[in-house]
This record gives structure tokens, C-alpha cells and sequence, in this order.
């Protein structure tokens, strides 16, 4: 039975009738559709010019087509080496003009500049723009924003309570404002806008929709009402991060791909960030982005562990994975302020590739002014928020956290044991700076050792150190191999669950009292503290001997 | 033709009392609809309160570090009367 008869063609009639007179040769050099210029030309012809569905193109294929004994062999994958049979085959089939005596050299063979393939390939880059796709690495040198914006929050809060999310609103609201990048900036939000007290914004900027508003919203008579139109600003982009994170990667890309530099801020709950949208992040850094990430609701104990959207202790040890990420994890308003001033000078004015991922919390509590001479330190990973005279252990702390710590030092304090507190803005940028400084000096060694920052700060580095954060330990024990005295670091490792914050904290033993009782365990193995003081502070504290695990409970 | 226009503070949404943490707008200064009067902030948010008409302060009955609620009048503008009459146009929206 010829072959036609046994296989699809038989299907058909018609079919069948076209084929009639072909040999089984014939039949095995009909071109499969993936291979074929004229189908696959004839397929995209016919995508392009239809409209109202998207199309989807299925190519037939062979494996290794055009490589002799290789072609549809199931081993393809693995083969490493073609053999020379296998080169000949495939310069015969596509009729490359190489020698017998030249091809085991496999040399690069280029067609001439007035051969038709070589115009053809000519004309078609410029079409698109240049000879290859490129990435444009300056665009315009933006304008720094009014120093308003930002020193207004140096002053603190005086008195008020508000959270850290405020504050980054507060400042995107002004940035939006401004006269000179005002129209750079671009909120984003999967969704919680009202949650992060963006809703202000509805009516300010109002919400891009290429549709326009086409409904009657039904809060239309309140001040912020939910407003969308063809000229909005925010994206609302619905619950998917993933469609969120891409609008920002389009946005965090323009400088370079339409040299028109946008300012994007994406605002997520921290826990549904880099955890949910990693691949994209990543591409995102390969890409070169520039814009903010702000990570809302973060920390394991920010929102009474209302449940998994309020487990996050670990973004920032992913952030740490994606090279040009910066990452903050700010406790004061005034610190929000300092990063986001020093992200648009560096990304924008000078041009570096950099995309900054910094965390907010919900908590309302009391901003202190910035103390005089903090954004050199806010910047580079930490600074001296409270002195002692005589310290004899250093409390240090990021995030929501850090006021632990700040009540920890005062519990020490009626010990008469005397603190320092410092804030660390970015554990993972100490870590950086620690590695450069290593290998510095490794590459270096007739020069004067550099030190690193962490050493910089800890001048008198015999002072044991405490660190407290929202996150696993992971992420502040990334600096121990810069701390020369002792270090403890405590963090939220394990599940979260659902109680009120100081229970989460306790749970967590990240509360004043495990800060203090931490250092009291310190300053006694250090032969600071004797046993009968080290009894009465864990007396006090109602230390439980026999307290769970957090991490395995 | 000018008249002086009272605004109340507007439906506030889901808030009772709010604190106004800043007062945006001098008398005498001139604003246009969309401007911003003051800043209210709840537990949450901070909220812009919009002029919602063009025209001229001339005063303002608040102060920073007090407490509003939905209704109470908050600043007097005198209007210019074509800008007004575009306004309503505009549909009654902040």
C-alpha cells in the first residue's frame, strides 16, 4: 500500500487526490510547517492581519532538522558533538557554499554585501531600528524633585502616630506634585489600595483605563471617590501581581527601551512580592530596571497575623538574591525620606542601574526628627539612633522592631546597664559593603586595610551586639563576619499566626523583654553582669525556661 | 459678579473625626478646583481636600491640629461667576 493511503492523507479525499502522484521520496521532502519559509510567512501574514482574537501559530517540527542521521532522533538533546557526516549533511541541505577541506575547520561563511540575504538582513535591522537589539544605558538626566517633599518628613511627627506606609504615600502624593518629574511618577497597585491609603490618589491622579469611566461609581459623591479615565496615572491592575509587576517592569525599563525615563512605585503586601513574582524580579534586574518596590504590611508581626498575608520574614533575604536591588527596611518617616530622595538621585540623575525595594509597616507609632548628620548612615545600612555614655552592649534593630529594641534599652537602663541603639536601614547593604571591603583587601595586601562599614561604625568593636528584626535570622546574621565582639541575633524564624502584635512578638521573642533578656544572657557570659543580677532581670522578665520553639511549634 | 462660597468638609467615607495635619492655602491666594485646601489624616490615610470651586480665599476656619468632622465649613472662597457656572457644568464632583 503506498504510503498516502496509510497515513493522514487518507483522511480526505481531496487531500488524497493532490498526493496521488508523489513517490515516497517526494512525500519525505514535503517540508514540515516549522520548516517551511513560505508557510511560516504565509501563518504570520495571516496573524497579523486578523483582528478581534488573539492567534496562537503551531509550528510542526523535526528535532535536529537538517542534520542527517541526527534529524528526528530521540537523542538529540544529549548529543554534544555532530559528527562530520552530520556537518556535511547539514551544509548539503541548506546548500552552504564550505569546502570538503575547509568544513572540519567549520568556518563562519558570510554572504557577500550584495547578495540578497545580506540586504534583505540589512533593511530588515533598520526597519526595527539598528543593526541589534541594544540596550540604551543613559537616557535623559532627570531633574531632583523639590527638597521639600523629603525634608519636611525630617522633622518627625510630632506627636502623631502614623505608620511608615503613610509616609511613602505621602511622599509619592508630593513627588506626583512636582513640577519638574511630577509626571514621571506612576503609582501601582495590584489591588489594597485602600489598605495602604492610596484611595486620596482615585480622585488626584485618578486611574488609567483606555476605556475611560463608563459606569457611575458608587461613591461618585465622596471626596475620594473611585475614579478612572483615559488620562489617570495610577494602575490598578486588578489581583495579579504578576500583571502589576510587568506594567512596573515596562515602566522601570522606558529610559532605556523608549529613552523616556518613568518613575514607577509598585505597592504590594511585602509577603505576596518577591515570593510570588520572583522570575519576573529577576528579569527585571537582567533588564536593568529603575523604579521603587514598596512592600507593604511587612514583617511577620506587623498586622496581628491576620494570616498568610502577614507572614512576611523573608522578602528581604529574596530581594538580597537579585544583584542591582537595593532593599530597605526603614523604621522612621525621615528614613523613607532619605532613601527615596538618594533613589531618584542615583537612578535618575546619575544614571546608575539600580531598582530599590523598600519595606513599610502599618503600625502607627511616633516619628522622632532625623538626628543631625543620619543620611550618610540611612543610606548606607545604619547609624546611631540613641548614644550612652559608657555603653556596655549595643541593641540594634530594623523595621517595626526597632522600637523594641528603643523599650529594651530603657528596661536595661533600670538595671543601670547602659545602651546603645542603632537603626539599620539595610542588613543586606552592610552585607554588600562587608564583601566588597573582603575582597578589597585580598586583592590589596601591601596596601592599608580598608575597613568596612560595620567596623566603621563599631569603632570600639569589644561591645557585644544585639541585633532584632521582623525577619528570619538569616537576614541579620549576614553581618557577623564584621562584628568582632559577640553577636545575638534574634528574628521571626517559623510560622506566623494570628494573635495581637506584642503576643506575636513575644511568641516570636522579638519583644523588649527578649531583647533585654538577651542582652542580660550576653553581658553575664561576658562577665558584666554577675549570677544574683542576671537571676533578679530574668526573674523580672518572667523568663519561661520551658517556653516552644517558635519554629517548631 | 463675585460671591463668597462657604465649604463644608465633604463625605468623608468610612471616618468620623479627623485631624488636620496641614493647611495648603493662604488668604488671598487664588485656587482652582482641583487645589488643595488642607490635608486631613485618619489611622490610615491622608486625605487632600479639594477646592472644588475656582476663586479667591478669603478665610479659612480651621487650623492645624484640629479636629473635623463631615459638614463643618472649613474655608470661605469668593468665586468668580463664569468659572462657577463651568463648574456645575462639571457635575457636583470633587
Amino acid at each position: 500500500m503506498p504510503i498516502q493511503e496509510r497515513t493522514f492523507f487518507a483522511k480526505d479525499p481531496d487531500v488524497l487526490k493532490i498526493v496521488e502522484d508523489l513517490t515516497d521520496e517526494d512525500i519525505y521532502r514535503l517540508n514540515r510547517g516549522g520548516h517551511d519559509p513560505y508557510k511560516v510567512y504565509a501563518a504570520y501574514h495571516k496573524a497579523v492581519n486578523s483582528s478581534g482574537a488573539p492567534t496562537v501559530i503551531l509550528a510542526l517540527t523535526t528535532k535536529g532538522y537538517g542534520v542527517g542521521s541526527r534529524e528526528a532522533d530521540n537523542t538529540t538533546h544529549q548529543v554534544k558533538k555532530l559528527s562530520l557526516d552530520n556537518i556535511k549533511a547539514f551544509r548539503d541541505k541548506f546548500n552552504i557554499p564550505v569546502t570538503d577541506e575547509d568544513i572540519e575547520k567549520i568556518p563562519y561563511v558570510r554572504p557577500p554585501e550584495d547578495s540578497p540575504e545580506m540586504q534583505y538582513l540589512r533593511k530588515t535591522r533598520e526597519n526595527l531600528g539598528g543593526p541589534i537589539p541594544r540596550r540604551r544605558k543613559e537616557s535623559e538626566v532627570l531633574t531632583a524633585p523639590d527638597e521639600k517633599t523629603f525634608t519636611k518628613l525630617y522633622s518627625g511627627s510630632e506627636e502623631r502616630k502614623i505608620s511608615t506606609t503613610m509616609a511613602a504615600v505621602r511622599v509619592i502624593t508630593d513627588l506626583l506634585k512636582d513640577k519638574e518629574i511630577g509626571k514621571r511618577i506612576v503609582p501601582i497597585v495590584p489591588d489594597e489600595a485602600r489598605t495602604f491609603g492610596m484611595e486620596a490618589l482615585f480622585r488626584q491622579v485618578g486611574i488609567y483605563s483606555s476605556a475611560g469611566q463608563n459606569y457611575e461609581p458608587e461613591d461618585a459623591d465622596k471626596v475620594m471617590w473611585y475614579k478612572e479615565s483615559k488620562e489617570g496615572v495610577m494602575l490598578e491592575e486588578g489581583i495579579t501581581e504578576a500583571g502589576a509587576f510587568s506594567a512596573w517592569t515596562a515602566l522601570a525599563t522606558a529610559y532605556s527601551n523608549y529613552d523616556f525615563p518613568m518613575i514607577p512605585f509598585y505597592l504590594f503586601y511585602s509577603m505576596f512580592g518577591f515570593q510570588r513574582i520572583h522570575d519576573l524580579a529577576w528579569a527585571a534586574g537582567d533588564s536593568q530596571a529603575k523604579g521603587f518596590l514598596i512592600g507593604a504590611t511587612s514583617g511577620r508581626t506587623t498586622l496581628n497575623g491576620e494570616g498568610l498575608q502577614h507572614q512576611d520574614g523573608h522578602s528581604h533575604i529574596l530581594s538580597s538574591t537579585i544583584p542591582n536591588c537595593l532593599s530597605y527596611d526603614p523604621t522612621f518617616s525621615y528614613e523613607i525620606a532619605v532613601i527615596i530622595k538618594d533613589g531618584i538621585q542615583k537612578m535618575y540623575v546619575e544614571q546608575k542601574n539600580f531598582f530599590y525595594y523598600i519595606t513599610t509597616m502599618n503600625e502607627n507609632y511616633e516619628h522622632p526628627p532625623m538626628p543631625k548628620g543620619a543620611e550618610d548612615g540611612i543610606i548606607k545600612g545604619m547609624y546611631k539612633l540613641l548614644p550612652a555614655k559608657k555603653p556596655v552592649i549595643r541593641l540594634i534593630g530594623s523595621g517595626s522592631i526597632l522600637n523594641e529594641s528603643i523599650k529594651a534599652k530603657d528596661i536595661l537602663t533600670n538595671y543601670g546597664i547602659e545602651s546603645e541603639v542603632w537603626s539599620v536601614t539595610s542588613f543586606n547593604l552592610l552585607r554588600k559593603d562587608g564583601m566588597e571591603v573582603e575582597r578589597r583587601n585580598q586583592l590589596n595586601p601591601n596596601k592599608k586595610e580598608l575597613k568596612t562599614y560595620v567596623e566603621e561604625c563599631f569603632d570600639d568593636n569589644s561591645i557585644p551586639v544585639i541585633a532584632s528584626t521582623d525577619y528570619m535570622r538569616a537576614y541579620a546574621e549576614q553581618i557577623r563576619p564584621y562584628i568582632k565582639a559577640d553577636y545575638t541575633v534574634l528574628g521571626t524564624d517559623g510560622f506566623g499566626r494570628s494573635d495581637s502584635r506584642a503576643s506575636l512578638r513575644e511568641f516570636f521573642e522579638i519583644d523588649a523583654n527578649s531583647i533585654a533578656r538577651a542582652a542580660a544572657y550576653t553581658l553575664f557570659k561576658n562577665n558584666v553582669l554577675d549570677k544574683s543580677k542576671l537571676k533578679q532581670i530574668y526573674d523580672d522578665l518572667e523568663v519561661d525556661p520551658l517556653k516552644p520553639n517558635p519554629w517548631e511549634v | 459678579m463675585s460671591t463668597i462660597k462657604q465649604l463644608n468638609i465633604p463625605d468623608l467615607g468610612d471616618v468620623d473625626e479627623v485631624e488636620v495635619i496641614e493647611v495648603c492655602v493662604e488668604v488671598g491666594q487664588t485656587v482652582e478646583s482641583e487645589d488643595s485646601i488642607m490635608i486631613l489624616e485618619t489611622d490610615k490615610a491622608a486625605m487632600e481636600i479639594p477646592a472644588s470651586v475656582n476663586g479667591t480665599i478669603k478665610k479659612i476656619l480651621i487650623n492645624v491640629g484640629d479636629m473635623v468632622k463631615q459638614g463643618m465649613p472649613f474655608v470661605e472662597i469668593e468665586t468668580i461667576k463664569e468659572a462657577d457656572k463651568k463648574n456645575k457644568k462639571n457635575r457636583n464632583r470633587y
